[in-house]
């Protein structure tokens, strides 16, 4: 039964970013921003999730494997840093590579601590 | 709107299965000192994400296909959130060495990573170029 909520928490994670990246990309940029402030947004999110949510249960697992885990993306993440590097756009690849990991997690730390 | 319905449940499928893979990589991975499911997922992921972008660009897909096996799967299989958790408990623990290179393996690795799966396939697919 687990295993169904899990999954069914990947899907919406999963549809939610397409959405939410369509939305993004209304204007194109030459940045691949979409993708960057939904790994922000689903780090900053976790974060929060986690400190007001203590219990180590199967709703926890739910929200946090399956929702946020499917809502954020690092296989993207790989393939637009690898085409900034292909576009020899490189202080965009910098920017992109350092907003994308130091942010999330100062965005996940931010929201951990920030009800404690 | 058939056409996008289809994609959104082909999102939806392969997001189900990318999902409860990396479910089962957390749960069967089990290492006290380093967050190794993750950084597999991750590198693994992108190395998949970076053959199929290879793939889609010299052979034809359907959207929904291209949508379900990109977005649904391989998005739903890796993740950033859960690397930002396993960098900050590493940070908690005061494991600085391990933070710093479970960030570096994670991130040089999956540029890597997506880049041999794209180079492998493209030197499969692309027309060969004529010598004479």
């Amino acid at each position: 039964m687990d295993i169904l909520f899990i999954a069914l928490g990947g899907a919406v994670g999963a549809i939610a970013r397409f959405y939410i990246g369509i939305f993004l990309k209304r204007d194109q940029h030459q940045f691949p921003l979409a993708i960057l402030l939904i790994n922000l947004i689903g780090a900053l999110g976790l974060g929060v999730f986690l400190s007001l949510y203590t219990y180590e249960n199967t709703t926890a697992t739910v929200i946090s494997v399956g929702f946020f885990g499917a809502f954020t993306t690092f296989s993207t993440f790989s393939m637009e840093a690898l085409n900034l590097i292909k576009a020899k756009r490189l202080t965009h690849f910098i920017w992109y590579v350092g907003l994308s990991i130091v942010g999330a997690i100062a965005l996940f730390a931010f929201g951990f601590y920030l009800f404690q | 709107m058939r056409e996008h319905s289809l994609t959104i449940l082909a999102i939806a499928i392969g997001a189900i299965c990318g999902t409860l893979l990396r479910y089962a990589m957390y749960i069967n991975i089990t290492t006290a000192a380093f967050p190794l499911d993750t950084l597999l997922e991750n590198l693994l992921g992108s190395f998949i994400l970076g053959a199929l972008t290879a793939y889609f660009l010299f052979k034809n897909f359907p959207t929904w296909l291209k949508a379900g096996l990109g977005i649904g799967f391989c998005g739903g299989f890796t993740t950033m959130s859960t690397l930002a958790q396993d960098a900050v408990t590493l940070l908690q623990q005061g494991e600085m060495f391990i933070f710093l290179s479970y960030i570096l393996l994670s991130a040089a690795g999956g540029i890597a990573l997506a880049f041999f799966g794209y180079k492998i396939v493209e030197n499969k697919l692309a027309p060969k170029e004529e010598t004479n």
